[in-house]
C-alpha cells in the first residue's frame, strides 16, 4: 500500500488539478455532442501532450477519456442520440425518462451512476490492478469467442416486441462487419471495387449514421407534421421529476452494484469496450428487475445499468495497459502514445521502475472521478437549456455536426457518404420496427468472434477439444446455450398468451 | 506557442478541405457552368437554394463560402510553402509512427516556415491513406508519413491500386528494430531452444503477428533459413498477440518494434529470441541479433516522408532540405531520444534506393 501515498506530491499541483477540470469539460462536451468523438478528442489533445510533463498531459486525457465515455449519456437522453457508442444503451430508458418530462431526473442518475462506476473501477485498479490483469491474459482466442457468443444473447434483451426482428438487425450489424480487411489474412473483402472500403466501414460514420441522422429524419418528419411540439422534449416543473428521490436511488443502488464491477471486468480484458459493458449490463438489469417490462417504458434501473457499467470501463482499461502494456480499448491505444513520448514505457516493469509515477498516475484516476461529479452537476444546467432550443434550430445544428465530425474522424470525403446511407437505413428500420442496439452490438462483436474461432481453430488444427477443454470458454457457451433456450421459450410463450 | 499554432494550423486545413468539396459539389451539382468555382458565385447560388430553410444552414454555408477562396488559391512553386502543409499518417494515433510523424511535423514546420498539419487516415493496412496522397493535388501540401509496411510491402503482396515508384522519396527519418518474444512458459527461451524444439516437433511452435506485414515476413524468412517449420496464428497487432504470448495461448510474437517487449524481458515475463537489425539494441544489450546467430538477414522497418510523382523539383528541394534540418536539430534528436525513437536519416535519392532494395526482397518469394 506504501506506494500509493508515493505519488501524493507529484499529482497535487494546481496545474494537473486544473487540466483535469478542463479535461473534463472538454470530454462532457464533446461526448455530449452528437457527431463529435471521444476518441477523436483524445486524439486531437495528444499532440498537446507531447510537450507537457507527463503527469500533466494524462491529467488532461483521463478528463477527456472520463468525461466523454459519460457526456455520451447526454445527448442519449435529451435527444436519443447518444453521443458515443457506449451510451446507445442509456438512451433505451433515458429518452423515455425524458420524454415524461423526467429528463432532470435521468441525467443527474447518469452522473451519479458513471461516477460510483468510475470510483469502484479506479478503486479496482488500484487495489487489483495485478490480480486481473492476471484473469485477462486467460482469455485466449476460444474465451473471445466464447465471450462474444455470449454477449451476442444481449440482442434478445434489447430488441424490444420483436425478437425476430432484432435478431435481424443484429445479423446484418455481423455482415457489416465484415466488410473491409479479413482480420487474419490481410486481404481486402466485401469492398465492391472502393479501395476506401478496404478499411471497413468507418465505425464513427457508421454510429452518427444510425444514431444521430437516422433520429434526425425522424425528427425532421416529426416537425412537418403540425401536432407535434416545437421542442424535442418538455421539462416537468415538478421538483420531483427533476432529482433523483432517496427512495429511488436505494431501489437503483444494487443495480449500479451489480453493474460497475462488470464494467471493471470487461475494461480489464483488452478488446472488449465499454459499449459491451453497458449492455450487458442493461440485460443483466432487466433480466434481475422486479418489473422487465418497463424497460424500455423508463426504468431509472436501465439508465443506471448502462451508465455505471460504461464508465466502470474506463479505469479498468488502464489495468492490461500499466500493468502489461497492453491498451484495453481505442482510447488507451491513443493514450499509449503519451506514454512513450515521454519514454516511459507501459509493462511490468514501469510499476518497478517509475512506482512513484504509477501511483500518482491512479491518484490522478480517482480525483478526476471525484472532481467528474461536480463538473457534471455544475454543466447540466447548460443542457438542459440547450434542449429548450426550436426542432426546427436543434437539428440543422445536429445535422451539421454529424457532417464535420465525420469528416474530421474520417479523414475524408468517404466516410460522409457511410454515414448518409447508414442514416437512411436506420431512418428504414425505425420506420419498419426494427430496433438500431443490436446492430450495433452484432458490428462490435462480429470481429471478436471471427477473430477468436478462426485463431483458436488454427491453434487447434481444425480440433473443436479447444472449446470443451477449457473452463471459461465452455462456461460461456453453456450459459449462451441455456440464455438461447429461455429467451425463445419466454418469446414463444409470449405470443401463446396474446 | 508552438502547440496552439499548431491546432489552428490544423483547423484551418480541415477547413480549407470543407471548402474544397463544397467547391467540388458545385462544380457537378448546382452549378450551371462547368469550369473553376467561383466563390462569390457559389454562395449565391446556396444562398437562394437554402434560403427557405433555417438560418443555421445559411450560417453553416457560409462558413464554407468564406473558406472556398483559401481552396482555389492557386499555389506557385514559388511562393511555397504558402499554406499549412498536410502530413498524412496511415496509422493510427498514439502509434509509432504518428509518434515519429508529428514529433517531425511539430519540429519541420519552424525549418519549412509554415505550419504543418497532422492527418492519421487509418485502415486497409495503410493503404487508403497512402492512395489518397496520390488522388491530393501534386503541390507539395499533401506529404506521406510513409513506412515500409503501407509503401512497399502491400503493394509487393497484392494489387493496391498504386506501385512504391508513384511517389518521391523526401528523406528517410527513423528505423526501427523487429524483435521476436517468447512466452515463458514454453519450452525454448532463445534461438538455440527454439530451432532444436521445433526440429523435434515441426509445426507445434506456433507465433502471432499480423497477416503479410514485415514482421511476420521476418519470421517467416527466419524459419526457412533454419529450416524448421514454425505456425502463423495471424493476430490483428502487437497489442492482440502480447497478451497471447503471456496467456501461453501461443508460442512466440513478432513485435513490430522492440518497445512493445522491452518492459516484459526485463521483468522476465518473456524471452527474447532475437533482433533483426544490423546491430543490438541499446534497451536491450542481451539480445543477440540474427546476423550473430548465423543468419544473414537485416530486415528494418523505416519511416520517411514522401510525395506523389509530379510534384515540382523546386518543392522537393524545399522539403528535403527542411527535412534534413529537422534531422540535425537538437530539440528534435533530444525528443526522438526521450520517446525511443532511433533517428536515422538518408536523403531523398538514399532513401529511394531503400525502396528499391525492399522491394525485391518482397517481390521475390
Amino acid at each position: 500500500m506504501d506506494f500509493i501515498f508515493a505519488g501524493f506530491d507529484q499529482i497535487f499541483h494546481l496545474q494537473n488539478i486544473l487540466l483535469m477540470v478542463g479535461g473534463l469539460v472538454i470530454g462532457i462536451v464533446i461526448g455530449a455532442i452528437p457527431g463529435l468523438n471521444v476518441p477523436l478528442a483524445v486524439a486531437l489533445a495528444l499532440p498537446f501532450t507531447y510537450h507537457m510533463p507527463p503527469l500533466a498531459g494524462l491529467s488532461m486525457l483521463i478528463g477527456i477519456y472520463k468525461g466523454g465515455t459519460h457526456g455520451g449519456s447526454i445527448s442519449a437522453i435529451l435527444i436519443n442520440v447518444p453521443g458515443a457508442p457506449a451510451a446507445a444503451a442509456t438512451a433505451l430508458d433515458g429518452y423515455a425518462l425524458a420524454r415524461q418530462g423526467k429528463a432532470g431526473k435521468a441525467l443527474k442518475l447518469s452522473i451519479y451512476a458513471s461516477v460510483f462506476g468510475e470510483i469502484v473501477s479506479d478503486i479496482a485498479l488500484i487495489l487489483l490492478a495485478a490480480q486481473l490483469a492476471k484473469i485477462a491474459t486467460t482469455f485466449g482466442p476460444a474465451e473471445f469467442f466464447a465471450l462474444g457468443l455470449f454477449a451476442l444473447t444481449i440482442i434478445g434483451f434489447v430488441s424490444g416486441d420483436s425478437l425476430i426482428k432484432g435478431v435481424i438487425a443484429g445479423c446484418m450489424g455481423l455482415l457489416f462487419a465484415t466488410v473491409g480487411m479479413d482480420p487474419l489474412e490481410s486481404m481486402p473483402r466485401m469492398h465492391f471495387g472502393f479501395y476506401e472500403l478496404t478499411g471497413g466501414l468507418h465505425f464513427i460514420a457508421m454510429i452518427i449514421g444510425l444514431f444521430a441522422i437516422s433520429e434526425a429524419l425522424i425528427q425532421i418528419e416529426n416537425s412537418l407534421k403540425t401536432s407535434a411540439s416545437r421542442t424535442v422534449i418538455e421539462i416537468s416543473k415538478k421538483g420531483d421529476d427533476n432529482r433523483v428521490t432517496w427512495a429511488e436511488f436505494k431501489m437503483v443502488f444494487p443495480t449500479m452494484l451489480r453493474s460497475a464491477p462488470l464494467g471493471v471486468f470487461i475494461g480489464a480484458i483488452p478488446g472488449i469496450g465499454s459499449s459491451i459493458a453497458a449492455f450487458l449490463a442493461y440485460g443483466m438489469a432487466k433480466n434481475m428487475s422486479k418489473q422487465p417490462e418497463m424497460f424500455g417504458k423508463g426504468a431509472i434501473e436501465g439508465v443506471a445499468a448502462a451508465e455505471s457499467a460504461n464508465n466502470g470501463v474506463c479505469g479498468a482499461t488502464f489495468i492490461p495497459l500499466l500493468t502489461l502494456g497492453i491498451p484495453g480499448d481505442v482510447i488507451t491505444a491513443i493514450m499509449l502514445g503519451a506514454f512513450m513520448v515521454h519514454g516511459l514505457i507501459p509493462g511490468p516493469t514501469l510499476f518497478t521502475e517509475q512506482g512513484s509515477f504509477v501511483s500518482a498516475f491512479m491518484i490522478g484516476m480517482l480525483i478526476t472521478s471525484c472532481l467528474h461529479l461536480f463538473v457534471a452537476l455544475i454543466g447540466l444546467r447548460g443542457f438542459i437549456q440547450a434542449i429548450k432550443l426550436k426542432r426546427s434550430l436543434l437539428f440543422p445544428i445536429v445535422i451539421v455536426l454529424c457532417i464535420t465530425g465525420t469528416f474530421v474522424a474520417g479523414g475524408g470525403q468517404f466516410p460522409i457518404y457511410v454515414m448518409l446511407g447508414m442514416g437512411i437505413l436506420g431512418y428504414l428500420m425505425i420506420k419498419f420496427g426494427f430496433p438500431i442496439p443490436p446492430l450495433l452490438i452484432g458490428f462490435i462483436l462480429s470481429p471478436m468472434i471471427e477473430d477468436g474461432l478462426r485463431q483458436a481453430l488454427l491453434i487447434s488444427d481444425g480440433n473443436l477439444d479447444i472449446f470443451y477443454g477449457r473452463p471459461i470458454a465452455m462456461g460461456f457457451l453453456v450459459m449462451t446455450a441455456a440464455l438461447v433456450v429461455w429467451i425463445t421459450w419466454k418469446q414463444l410463450r409470449g405470443q401463446s398468451n396474446s | 506557442m508552438r502547440q496552439l499554432a499548431y491546432l489552428f494550423s490544423d483547423a484551418a486545413v480541415r477547413s480549407v478541405k470543407f471548402g474544397q468539396i463544397k467547391r467540388d459539389e458545385a462544380g457537378q451539382g448546382l452549378q450551371p457552368k462547368p469550369g473553376p468555382a467561383n466563390p462569390i458565385n457559389l454562395w449565391e447560388i446556396d444562398m437562394k437554394k437554402l434560403a427557405r430553410h433555417s438560418a443555421l444552414w445559411a450560417l453553416a454555408v457560409a462558413a464554407f463560402a468564406v473558406t472556398a477562396p483559401l481552396a482555389t488559391t492557386t499555389a506557385f512553386a514559388a511562393e511555397y510553402p504558402a499554406k499549412p502543409v498536410t502530413f498524412v499518417i496511415p496509422w493510427p494515433a498514439g502509434g509509432s509512427t504518428d509518434i515519429t510523424g508529428r514529433m517531425t511535423a511539430s519540429y519541420m514546420s519552424n525549418h519549412l516556415g509554415q505550419a504543418i498539419a497532422v492527418v492519421n487516415r487509418v485502415g486497409g493496412v495503410g493503404t487508403i491513406a497512402t492512395r489518397s496522397v496520390l488522388d491530393a493535388p501534386k503541390d507539395g501540401y499533401t506529404v506521406l508519413v510513409t513506412t515500409v509496411g503501407n509503401h512497399v510491402l502491400q503493394p509487393a503482396v497484392r494489387d493496391v491500386g498504386f506501385l512504391p515508384g508513384d511517389f518521391i522519396p523526401i528523406g528517410q527519418i527513423s528505423a526501427r528494430t523487429m524483435l521476436v518474444v517468447a512466452g515463458k512458459q514454453q519450452p525454448y527461451s532463445d534461438a538455440a531452444s527454439l530451432i532444436s524444439y521445433a526440429k523435434a516437433n515441426p509445426g507445434k511452435a506456433t507465433f502471432a503477428s499480423p497477416s503479410k506485414v514485415l514482421p511476420w515476413r521476418a519470421v517467416m524468412k527466419f524459419a526457412k533459413a533454419a529450416g524448421i517449420k514454425l505456425k502463423h496464428i495471424p493476430a490483428k497487432g502487437d497489442a492482440k498477440s502480447l497478451p497471447m504470448v503471456l496467456g501461453g495461448h501461443v508460442g512466440m510474437a513478432s513485435l513490430g518494434d522492440v518497445s512493445a517487449g522491452v518492459s516484459h524481458i526485463k521483468a522476465g515475463t518473456m524471452n527474447a529470441i532475437g533482433v533483426f537489425s544490423a546491430e543490438r539494441h541499446h534497451a536491450l544489450p542481451d539480445t543477440p541479433t540474427m546476423k550473430e546467430l548465423g543468419f544473414d538477414m537485416v530486415l528494418v522497418p523505416w519511416t520517411g516522408l514522401a510525395v506523389a510523382k509530379g510534384t515540382p523539383p523546386e518543392i522537393i528541394k524545399k522539403l528535403s532540405d527542411a527535412l534534413k534540418a529537422t534531422t540535425e536539430d537538437k530539440a528534435f534528436l533530444k525528443f526522438a531520444k526521450n520517446s525511443g525513437t532511433s533517428v536515422n536519416y538518408l536523403d531523398g535519392p538514399a532513401f529511394g534506393k531503400i525502396w528499391d532494395r525492399d522491394w525485391n526482397t518482397y517481390r521475390s518469394k
